[in-house]
């Protein structure tokens, strides 16, 4: 399990960020570190993937889906991809 | 950067003081267009321009009407795809993507042909005809070229679909290569008006666009020069925008709106009110009445629950799925959108 410890949307720790999350971005900060993750996005998907941790998103997963963004955020229920 | 929440009272539109007047232009412009079929002159496109709030209902109405009678009821769908994100080093000072800004997108390399071409797959897979392989770049250095020349042919074989690339700044070089490689489409913006592009973009000049535009026509690629509406440009400049637009007659239009990405130094900005946005999709209908008119970045955050009203105002074209570095709206809500309005999904090409 894995705790959100960042904002996906500004990389700044969970605690100081009111949530800045838009619907319609993908998440651009790591959850778990912070980091700034590597996206891309295509017309039907997206995926993140930071060094540290793994790939968020992608093909098939509820995740990469378009307008999924609030659900990104993996709470300790939902561990998502992150490895 | 949360979201704006609705107000709770809305700002009533104005109301003309003069609705003879006002029913006078419009049918003067519906004669021109309609009945003439000829381009209304740059005056009688500022005239129109000046209606107050409660004609834009008309307004849009009428360049409905235009696009149908010159275009039909066809909307065009589209893909897009940002196969190398990030890192320019232009200073579009819209654009996530720039390297010279504090911007949460990272730069990634150009993707490999395996994830081009399923993107290209997905986009088919809606029922797309155009596919468009964008780049973060000021314009294709060799090795750039030499993989767009690569890729284009290969996507046509693999989907059927029709190819357009976004490249930046081209040279006459780089334009042929790109037309030989079969290139349909070739997209590079305006964005706004030339009296406004030094207030937006400091790292090249307008003319320098307005350049690539013509290289674009000369090789015989359809033309696909955009704009970005709500930066600070003024009415006088968005006209002025129109009129440097039906001087290069692009074979589409993509219309934006500003959707301020943080970072940027647009970032706080707030994006335009929905009832503006429709009155400038119908006055550039009216404007370039046989142009594709396409729906692009920022109308979710714009429209909002207008968006199917800009499909009766001028729009023909969509842009599906997600943006370059955003997302857009379900693919589902804009094919039934578009069954609901009854417009069909298919190519449209250039007008000859």
């Amino acid at each position: 399990m894995t705790a959100v410890a960042f904002c996906t949307g500004c990389g700044r720790p969970r605690e100081r960020c009111a949530g800045c999350g838009r619907s319609l971005d993908p998440p651009r900060f790591c959850p778990t570190c912070g980091r700034r993750m590597a996206v891309v996005v295509t017309p039907l998907s997206w995926r993140a993937r930071c060094l540290e941790h793994g790939t968020l998103g992608g093909d098939g997963e509820p995740e990469g889906r378009p307008r999924a963004h609030a659900g990104v955020e993996v709470s300790p229920d939902t561990p998502g991809e992150l490895d | 950067m949360t979201e704006p929440t609705p107000t709770a009272t809305p700002v009533a539109i104005g109301f003309t003081r003069d609705p003879a007047g006002a029913r006078e232009l419009l049918a003067r412009a519906s004669g021109a267009l309609l009945d003439d079929r000829r381009p209304l002159a740059d005056e009688e496109l500022a005239a129109l321009a000046a209606l107050p709030d409660d004609q834009v209902v008309p307004l849009a109405a009428l360049a409905h009407q235009v696009r149908l009678a010159w275009r039909g009821p066809n909307v065009e769908v589209e893909g897009i795809l940002s196969a190398r994100t990030g890192g320019c080093p232009e200073d579009c000072h819209f654009c996530s993507q720039s390297s010279r800004f504090d911007s949460p997108v990272k730069a990634t390399p150009f993707l490999d042909d395996a994830e081009v071409l399923a993107a290209a797959r997905e986009t088919a897979g809606l029922g797309a005809s155009e596919f468009c392989i964008v780049l973060a770049v000021r314009g294709p250095d060799a090795r750039t070229l030499a993989r767009l020349t690569e890729l284009v042919p290969m996507v046509r074989a693999e989907t059927g679909l029709n190819v357009a690339v976004s490249a930046g700044i081209l040279t006459d070089d780089d334009a042929r290569r790109l037309a030989e490689a079969g290139v349909h489409r070739y997209n590079h913006n305006l964005e706004t008006a030339r009296s406004f592009f030094g207030s937006i973009v400091t790292t090249h000049r307008w003319e320098e666009r307005a350049e690539t535009c013509r290289l674009v026509r000369e090789h015989q690629m359809e033309l696909c020069s955009g704009v970005l509406l709500g930066m600070g440009e003024t009415d006088a400049q968005r006209l002025e925008l129109l009129s440097q637009l039906r001087d290069l007659q692009p074979d589409e239009v993509p219309i934006n709106f500003l959707n301020p990405r943080p970072g940027t130094p647009l970032a706080d900005r707030q994006p335009i009110d929905a009832w503006e946005a429709i009155r400038w999709i119908a006055l550039f209908r009216l404007g370039l009445p046989g142009t594709i008119l396409r729906y692009a970045g920022g109308r979710e955050v714009t429209l909002r629950d207008l968006q199917a009203m800009g499909m009766t105002a001028g729009i023909n074209a969509l842009i599906i799925g997600n943006y370059l570095t955003t997302l857009g709206r379900s693919p589902d809500e804009d094919l039934r959108m578009l069954e609901d309005l009854r417009m069909p999904v298919g190519a449209l090409s250039a007008v000859i």
